[in-house]
Parts: structure tokens; C-alpha cells; sequence
């Protein structure tokens, strides 16, 4: 992200089997990380049986953002920093 | 007074005489119990499991008549592969070392046909506790297995039915709930809807509550884990049809709903969806 004139990042988890609270809480971490260099972090991808787990878990992510697809998780970073939702 | 002793003594006697005549009958009745039931097969198997004694009931229910099953290992009533896993030699160990051995599977009638057995087996020991053989008391009751299948079938059935996931818009997916959400119904709804959401490539999701007449705290525990498994996917789940009085439970249950969206019909609620879909998709759904 310094090298790079980056806006955000977009993290693809399509390949993602199974999730721990470790790996929750990378993510969570990231995410903070990125949000203090000025940055977005948008996670897409997320298989179905992955989120069922997390919520079972009662893991949270932060208020991380998230997107179906990659495609869309690049249009929201592209709209800018515009909040997408929950601002209704 | 004379009249009373004398009658007491003629109850006493007719008493006795009862209680004697039963004793000599005891045995006559027992055997005529066992040659009249027809319900339950009622089997002797010698201690190597050789049917040693056969009545009517073990005809009417396994089909073998006593001249040809006499002497023959009561194995044969076993399915092949239970008899592979030595399922009978397995019986009959129990029922020595423990006095008694209870199943319940399918076993096979003479002409091939299976049925539901529950049985029992006994260990019959003389008085100087040598083994002496076998008591198998089995009842058919394939009936009662296939009603509990039957049950069983429809109410897996009742449950995918009672979770339908809809696509109602390009990109909007609506799910209907009706009755009451238990958890394992939540379960499965969640993963359907999670599942939709992926294929269709969904962005709302609606949960209609308009059909569930009254939540508590755990239907709303489920509803929250629900939206916030949409959300990891990506999407946005909206709870509609929010009526007074469920809107009532939840403010008094203090559930934190959290991010949810919610509003009060199905209509208002699709609004929202329209709303986020022109919000996120700006170019291909502006033009709409």
C-alpha cells in the first residue's frame, strides 16, 4: 500500500474452506491497519459455509466492508469512500 | 357366631382350594399363553442357538413351520451382512454374560420378505445356574418403522418446504418466513439463503416476518446471525413486515438488532432494496 498509490484493498476469500478466530482476527487487524494508512479493505467472496461458521462462532470482523464480487468490491473502492449502506 | 366361623372357614377352604388348583394350572396356562399367542414369536434356542422350540406365533411371523425350522440355527433370521458382522453369535454372548440382550432391525421371513423385530433374548439357567438355552420373544413391528419413516420423511419434507428462498428481483432475493423459527430451521434457511445469495449473485436479501406470529429472544438471536452471515457474503439483508406487536417484543426484549434494516411491510422493505441496488450497481441499473 505505500509502494503502491493504492486506494484500497480487496481481499478474496473465494478460496477460503474453513476460518479460525486467528484468521478472524488477522483480518479484523488488517483491516485497522489499512484504515489508518487511509485506506478501504473490502472482503468478497466469502463462501457460504465460511460465514455460517463465523456467525456460529460469534466472530466478528469489525465493521469491515464486504461485496459479492470482486467486480463489485472495485466499484464501491472506485464510488470512493461514499458510505454504500447502513447510512439510509 | 357359629354361622360366621363356619363361613369363615368355608372361604378359607374354597381359598386354598383356588390357590391349589391354580398351582397345578400354572404350567397348562403357561404353555396354552405360548401356543395361543400369535402376536409375539416366542422361540427355545439351545445354548448353540438351535431353534429347539417353535410356537404358532414364530409361524405367523417369520413363515417357517415347526417340523422345518426345528434344529436349524436361528441365524437365518438375520439379515446376510448382520450376519457377516456376527450380529447373532454377538446376541446370544450378551444375553449369556448379562442375562438378556434387546435389538431392534430388520430380519428376514422365510419367503425372503424383511420385517421390523424388536426381540428380546433371555438366558434360561436351571437352579444351579447352568446355562440351558435361550428364550427369544420377537414382535413384528414393521408397521410402527415404516409409520415413524414415514413421519420422519414428511417432516424433512415440511421443513424444505417451510423455507422457500425467492428471487423476486434481478439481484433481490426475498424469503417468507412462516410459524415459528426453531434453530434448526434457521439453520437450514440460513444456509439456503446463503446459498441463493452466491448463485444469484444477489445484493438484498428480504426476510419477510409477516407470517411468524411471535418472536422471542431467540428467533431474534437467529435473525441477527442471519444478517450478519449475509453481510459477510456481501449482501444486505432487510427485515420486512415488522408488525406493531412483534416490533412491541422486540423493544421490550432488548435484542440488539444491530445493523439490521427493518421496515414495517414487504413493500417499504423492496424500496430499500431498489434504493441499494441503484447505490451499489450505478451503471447498470441507472439506466432502469
Amino acid at each position: 500500500m505505500e509502494r503502491s498509490p493504492a486506494r484500497g484493498v480487496v481481499l478474496d476469500v473465494s478460496a477460503v474452506e474453513s476460518l479460525d478466530s486467528f484468521f478472524a482476527r488477522t483480518i479484523a487487524e488488517t483491516t485497522r491497519m489499512v484504515g489508518l494508512m487511509g485506506g478501504h479493505t473490502i472482503l468478497t467472496g466469502m463462501r457460504p459455509s465460511v460465514a455460517i461458521t463465523i456467525t456460529q462462532l460469534g466472530l466478528t470482523l469489525g465493521k469491515m466492508r464486504t461485496a459479492l464480487t470482486v467486480d463489485r468490491a472495485f466499484h464501491i473502492l472506485r464510488d470512493g469512500s461514499q458510505p454504500v449502506q447502513n447510512h439510509e | 357366631m357359629s354361622r360366621s366361623t363356619e363361613g369363615s372357614t368355608l372361604e378359607r377352604s374354597s381359598a386354598g382350594n383356588r390357590v391349589s388348583a391354580g398351582m397345578q394350572t400354572t404350567a397348562e396356562h403357561f404353555r396354552m399363553l405360548v401356543e395361543n399367542m400369535k402376536d409375539y414369536a416366542i422361540i427355545i434356542l439351545d445354548t448353540d442357538g438351535r431353534v429347539a422350540s417353535w410356537n404358532p406365533g414364530s409361524e405367523t411371523i417369520l413363515g417357517y413351520r415347526s417340523n422345518e425350522i426345528i434344529g436349524q440355527h436361528f441365524s437365518r433370521f438375520f439379515p446376510s451382512d448382520e450376519v457377516q458382522r456376527g450380529k447373532p453369535e454377538m446376541e446370544l454372548k450378551v444375553a449369556t454374560t448379562e442375562g438378556r440382550s434387546e435389538d431392534e432391525g430388520w430380519r428376514i421371513k422365510k419367503d425372503g420378505a424383511r420385517f421390523w423385530s424388536n426381540e428380546v433374548i433371555t438366558a434360561l439357567r436351571d437352579e444351579s445356574g447352568t446355562l440351558c438355552g435361550f428364550g427369544k420373544v420377537m414382535r413384528d413391528l414393521t408397521e410402527r418403522k415404516r409409520a415413524e419413516e414415514k413421519a420422519t420423511l414428511q417432516a424433512r419434507e415440511i421443513l424444505e418446504i417451510s423455507t422457500p428462498v425467492i428471487q423476486i428481483w434481478d439481484g433481490v432475493l426475498m424469503a417468507p418466513l412462516i410459524g415459528t423459527l426453531d434453530s434448526e430451521r434457521t439453520q437450514k434457511l440460513m444456509e439456503g439463503l446463503l446459498e441463493r445469495i452466491v448463485q444469484t449473485n444477489s445484493a438484498v436479501a428480504l426476510l419477510d416476518v409477516t407470517g411468524v406470529p411471535t418472536i422471542d429472544t431467540r428467533t431474534a438471536q437467529h435473525l441477527a446471525e442471519m444478517t450478519t452471515a449475509v453481510r459477510l457474503l456481501g449482501a444486505q439483508a432487510v427485515l420486512t413486515g415488522v408488525r406493531p406487536a412483534i416490533a412491541q417484543t422486540l423493544a421490550h426484549l432488548g435484542v440488539d438488532l444491530g445493523e439490521i434494516t427493518t421496515r414495517s411491510t414487504l413493500a417499504a422493505g423492496f424500496r430499500v432494496a431498489l434504493n441499494l441496488l441503484s447505490l451499489q450497481v450505478v451503471s447498470g441499473n441507472g439506466s432502469r
